[in-house]
């Protein structure tokens, strides 16, 4: 390092330099070790090309490749792309002291803090062992008494309609005779989650924009605007209105079939969000209509919305605006209150409430937040469901759950709680090769999805990418679709609220009151 | 009067180039050829090669056995042709018979400059340009040690080099100041010299050979006479002082010659029906921008294949004619192309880097790369060749040419689309 | 006929095609073999070309008009009339390198393991599918059949007869042994 030409005011005190004038101290213990089995590394150099943390190098003078374990995020490319498998990526085996109640976590916490005293950032979904209560309900099956259907020989729906329902309905001939408000008919009761082009690379959000429209679904563009490129999606398009209102206009109101206002997420409940403008390159400025490289920041609340009321207004502001052609929503993060907030959205004249646990993931979020603030999505989905049942106003309004969805049973645990369909954002990712390193706030996504470098983002090829979420949602499908004939239900209709399909282990009583749900074994 | 539809004269690269389009034209029309040597098709810068033992006879044949009977070609081989009536349509030969033609390609090379030196005549004295001439050099090798090269271009070398692989002792005599000067510039001359000096072959330069003289008791090659007055014993002289278009065969026949037969981009002579390529023909460079004698065998090959196209009706140009040379003495390479031996002025710019034995040489004219030469790492060296044909500019790039560091990304966005996507049809 | 093609646009410049190119034209054809220490050098006939975040690879486009085999001074390098494949005979090749010079894309490499000869992408005939494309994770590299240009072969049978084994020129099997 240059040691640049130091002014010494005083002569009479010498001129000194510390290590701590250059750079940050570290006390941390790096979090991940990286074993290369030499027997196997060809010095191909493909691990150097491939990690974005600058962890690989070639030592010239040795002739081998290298390693500096303390830049590892964990992310694992360098071991998948090794073509001999010679790279291990594994929590580094040196662990500070181990202590009851001060975790090597929060020992590394603070020692970042004390180093740059600012807030940890991370990014992805809460990762802590909070109880996931998805995996705490066992899903019912008919035996002799009502027969199970085979669904690969019989008919099986899946198809959902979202948007508010009328309390009645009035049939003449056989054909449907009253006005109804606007509804969108999905394959399946899966929607890709508000993921924003400036969080994730441009060809993520094509591949995930055209994995809906193959499968007959929507997709959801987050707050950061709509990609000119992207307006030819319009059938399976959510657009969302933000705090920041990047790139909301006219023409993009109109470019989908729904409208979401975005109120909270479920992994910073309460506070706004940050892109840094290293990540907004030319087309994000566009797309956001911000200028480029400077940070888009959305506000923690919308500045219009301090009531019901003023939410009403915003409702009805889009409505006008879109011509009462499409849904409404109010995505709301999951919080203590969220079914008198859910009860206020409906009646507020939403036609959907979606609404995200506190396992749902971020591009960025502090560490805090993500992982202390909020509600798990099963309690929230379920008093919400049972509240607007209670206000008779269920029927007025599409349910929709995100926030830690995993797998199909998730899926049919939700619908089975009330809800009428479901967001994935996380799952989709990982299929699109995301490992949960949680660097996406870094921009440096190894994987090249939450990244707007060019070098890093090629690494998605949007029709590959296309293809497995494809798969991925047509896998669960099935699986819904099994589980559903195991019930003895043809329809994903007549699973909705059906909680006596679910029974609860390991559960206290209060839990299952707020679940709606027996105990296994009753 | 026996009559074909194409009458080729000349077996040899620019013949073969020419047979096989057209029958890749799919045209199915008689086609005759007449040459002089009596071998198969052969390639002719093996037969050094052959002669040093390197080549087997068998792999000296340019193409396969049954190579004339599968593009049914009627040979009529160790047959000289001596005229053309380009009026009567038909070409005459030595033995007195006369072949009627639709269409006449002439592709019979170049013969071997045969200086006036006393002693010319004497067993053991050889040219290097045909089987034959290899075929019998390799015989009278075999109880003889030490030979004389007259002569320093290419074939001259690659004849020491081959001379050297068979354990003789060489002695190479040069007019000019060094070898190869013709292809190469003083640097590269001087790494070739070291080459073959460090493999004990005698580099003699500035000299001529002004006589060859026998021994008492027989006349043999015994001595040489050089122009400094020096005598060197040696039993084997080779001439290689290089090749002349047999342009005499057209003589007053009214077929335009200038240092060759002259033809278009067609590679048409200036009669309609008649077509000329190889070493023979003087055809257009593209860099030199005008007609050319550029005996190389790529040119020969695809001048003859351009004649062939166009004989059957099918256009085809031939614009990518350049000089290019690509030779290795005992496994070190040398490789030129295009302005090679151009220096700095006359609206050209020179680059150069020399690193042990690794030289690289760019010329430019216009910001255009015209010329080249490499020696040692020739890596890639298609790709400027290939930049020359393509006349893209190459402002900016000059040190990374010399350092080797191009590759096809730095060519222009529509250059290197078409390099991806084409099917490698037109290398203009 | 089959060619191999980039798409620049996905290409991660991982050179995984590379590797694999080398570890098929090594004599053991086994990755940890190929690039062992005192394994004889191996050779990728693919060129990874990279500048700034662009990248593709490059390998022979078994061209149409193919100047190495035009070049080629022995007649060992040849475009086979049948599948479009240009191929170098490394019993005929004496490594003067013309090819290389003639190539316009850089993509014919020496080989001087045993002997010298010229080798290029053959579109790994012997193992059915081109490595390359096949250990590109990304799918930035294509095999696709484009129609053979009549007139691109290097040689074409004669009319009339069947295109038959019997008149494949050049091909391996049929010799100069008349
Ligand atoms: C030793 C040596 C090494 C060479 N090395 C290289 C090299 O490394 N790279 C390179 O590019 N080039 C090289 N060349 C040059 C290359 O061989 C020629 O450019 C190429 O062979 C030219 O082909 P052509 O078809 O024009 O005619 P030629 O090969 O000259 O053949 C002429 C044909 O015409 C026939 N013929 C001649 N006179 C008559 C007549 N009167 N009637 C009928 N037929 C006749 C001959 O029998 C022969 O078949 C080398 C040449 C020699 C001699
Ligand atoms: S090696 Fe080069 S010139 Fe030959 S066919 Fe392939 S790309 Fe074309
Ligand atoms: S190196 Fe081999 S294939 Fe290439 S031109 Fe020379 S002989 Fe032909």
């Amino acid at each position: 390092m240059k040691i640049e030409e130091h002014q010494n005011n005083n002569p009479s005190k010498p001129a000194q330099r510390k290590a701590s004038d250059f750079k940050i101290r570290s006390n941390r213990l790096s979090e991940f070790a990286v074993q290369r089995d030499y027997d196997r590394c060809i010095k191909c150099e493909v691990c150097i090309k491939q990690c974005s943390f600058d962890v690989h190098y070639r030592d010239e003078e040795d002739d081998l490749i290298k390693h500096r374990p303390e830049n590892c995020v964990g992310c694992h490319r360098c071991a998948v792309m090794c073509p001999t498998a010679a790279i291990s990526i594994t929590p580094n085996p040196a662990q500070y002291r181990a202590h009851g109640s001060w975790s090597g976590e929060h020992v590394k916490d603070i020692n970042r803090q004390a180093e740059t005293g600012g807030v940890v950032l991370t990014g992805s979904g809460n990762d802590k062992a909070a109880p996931v209560y998805w995996d705490r309900m066992l899903i019912n099956a008919s035996q002799v008494t009502n027969p199970s259907i085979d669904p690969l020989r019989e008919p099986m729906e899946l198809r959902t309609y979202i948007g508010a329902k009328p309390a009645s309905v009035k049939v003449k001939d056989g054909k449907l005779a009253s006005e109804m408000p606007p509804q969108i008919k999905i394959q399946m009761p899966i929607l890709f989650s508000a993921i924003s082009y400036g969080a994730i690379s441009y060809n993520v959000q094509k591949a995930i924009a055209e994995a809906a429209e193959e499968l007959g679904t929507l997709y959801n563009t987050g707050e950061g605007g709509l990609h000119p490129d992207f307006y030819k999606y319009k059938d399976n398009t959510i657009v969302q209105v933000a705090s920041g209102r990047f790139g909301v206009h006219p023409d993009y109101l109109n470019a989908a079939r729904m409208v979401e206002i975005k109120i909270g997420q479920g992994a910073k409940p309460g506070i706004g969000g940050h892109l840094a403008g290293e990540k907004v390159s030319e087309s994000v400025s566009i797309t956001r209509m911000i200028p480029m490289g400077t940070d888009a920041i959305s506000p923690a609340p919308q500045h219009d919305i301090y009531s019901i009321e003023d939410l009403r207004m915003l409702i009805f502001a889009l409505k006008e605006a879109t011509n009462y052609r499409v849904p409404v929503s109010v995505k709301i993060a999951a919080v203590h209150n969220a079914a008198a907030i859910a009860s206020g959205i409906v009646r507020a004249g939403a036609d959907v409430v979606a609404i995200d646990g506190f396992r749902g993931g971020t591009g960025a979020a502090p560490k805090a937040i993500r992982d202390n603030v909020g509600l798990p999505i099963e309690f929230a989905l379920a008093a919400v469901d049972q509240r607007l049942r209670d206000e008779g106003i269920r029927n007025q309004v599409t349910l929709i759950s995100g926030g830690g969805i995993r797998c199909a049973a998730d899926i049919v645990k939700a619908i089975a709680l009330g809800a009428d369909a479901v967001y994935i954002g996380t799952a989709a990712l990982i299929a699109v090769g995301c490992t949960l390193c949680q660097k996406c706030y870094s921009g440096k996504c190894n994987w090249g999805i939450a990244t707007q470098n060019p070098y890093l983002a090629k690494r998605v090829n949007s029709e590959i990418a296309k293809n497995r979420l494809v798969n991925l949602v047509q896998g669960w499908s099935h699986e819904i679709k099994e589980m559903l004939g195991g019930m003895g239900i043809n329809s994903i209709e007549s699973l909705k609220g059906s909680r006596s399909q679910l029974r609860g282990v390991g559960l206290t009583s209060e839990e299952l009151d707020i679940l709606g749900i027996r105990p296994a074994g009753m | 009067m026996n009559k074909f539809d194409y009458l080729i004269i000349g077996n040899s690269t620019a013949a073969v180039g020419a047979i096989e389009a057209i029958r890749a034209a799919g045209d199915n029309g008689s086609i005759g050829v007449v040459a002089h040597e009596t071998e198969h098709t052969y390639s002719r810068p093996l037969i050094t090669y052959f002669m040093a033992g390197k080549v087997a006879e068998e792999n000296v044949y340019y193409r396969p056995g049954n190579f004339y009977e599968r593009m049914g070609v009627e040979c009529m081989f160790g047959r000289q042709m001596k005229s053309v009536d380009v009026e009567g349509r038909s070409v005459l030969l030595e033995d007195g018979e006369r072949i009627g033609y639709g269409l006449l390609m002439i592709a019979a090379g170049g013969s071997p400059i045969a200086p006036p030196i006393p002693g010319m005549d004497r067993p053991g004295v050889f040219f290097m340009n045909t089987m034959d001439d290899a075929r019998k050099a390799k015989g009278w090798l075999q109880h003889n040690k030490r030979a004389v090269v007259i002569g320093g271009g290419l074939t001259g070398l690659k004849t020491a080099e081959a001379l050297a692989n068979l354990g003789q002792e060489v002695i190479v005599v040069e007019l000019a100041p060094r070898v190869l000067a013709a292809a190469m510039d003083e640097a590269c001359s001087e790494l070739v010299r070291q080459v073959l000096v460090s493999k004990g072959i005698e580099i003699l330069t500035e000299v001529q050979v002004t006589r060859i003289d026998g021994c008492d008791d027989s006349n043999d090659v015994c001595f040489a006479t050089l122009s400094t007055g020096e005598v060197i014993s040696c039993d084997t002289v080779f001439m290689a002082i290089g090749v002349r278009p047999r342009i005499e065969l057209v003589k007053d026949s009214g077929i335009e010659i200038g240092r060759g037969i002259l033809v278009d981009r067609h590679m048409r002579t200036n009669i309609p029906n008649v077509y000329a390529s190889g070493d023979i023909a003087e055809a257009f460079d593209p860099l030199f921008g005008g007609q050319r004698v550029l005996p190389i065998l790529p040119n020969a090959y695809i001048g003859g294949r351009v004649a062939g196209m166009n004989m059957t009706g099918k256009e085809a140009s031939y614009n990518v004619g350049m000089s290019v040379n690509s030779v290795n003495f005992f496994g070190f390479p040398f490789m030129s192309a295009g302005f090679a031996t151009q220096e700095e002025g006359d609206g050209f710019k020179v680059f150069k880097k020399l690193d042990g034995t690794n030289y690289r040489k760019i010329v430019t004219r216009e910001s255009k790369l015209v010329g080249m030469l490499i020696s040692g790492d020739v890596e890639r060296a298609g790709l400027m060749t290939g930049m020359m044909r393509a006349g893209v500019s190459v402002e900016g790039m000059e040190q990374d040419l010399l350092d080797g560091k191009l590759g096809l990304i730095c060519l222009p966005k529509d250059v290197l689309e078409e390099r991806i996507h084409s099917s490698g049809r037109n290398w203009q | 006929m089959w060619r191999i093609r980039a798409i620049p646009e996905v290409c991660i410049g991982c050179g995984l095609c590379r590797v694999w190119c080398k570890v098929e034209h090594s004599d053991s054809k086994n990755i940890h073999k190929a690039f062992k220490p005192n394994a004889p050098e191996t050779i990728s006939c693919v060129e990874l070309e990279e500048s700034g975040c662009e990248s593709f690879a490059m390998q022979c486009r078994q061209c149409d008009e193919p100047l190495c085999a035009y070049g080629c001074i022995t007649g060992a390098m040849t475009k086979d009339p049948d599948t479009g494949l240009v191929t170098v005979d490394k019993k005929k090749c004496v490594g003067c390198w013309t090819c290389i010079l003639m190539c316009p894309n850089g993509v014919i490499k020496r080989d001087e393991r045993n002997g010298r000869s010229a080798i290029k992408c053959d579109l790994c005939k012997d193992r059915g599918f081109p490595s390359c494309v096949e250990h590109c994770p990304n799918d930035a590299l294509v095999i696709e059949e484009s129609p053979m240009n009549p007139l691109a072969a290097h040689s074409a049978p004669l009319s009339g007869s069947s295109r038959g084994d019997e008149n494949i020129l050049f091909s391996e099997e049929v010799d100069d042994d008349e």
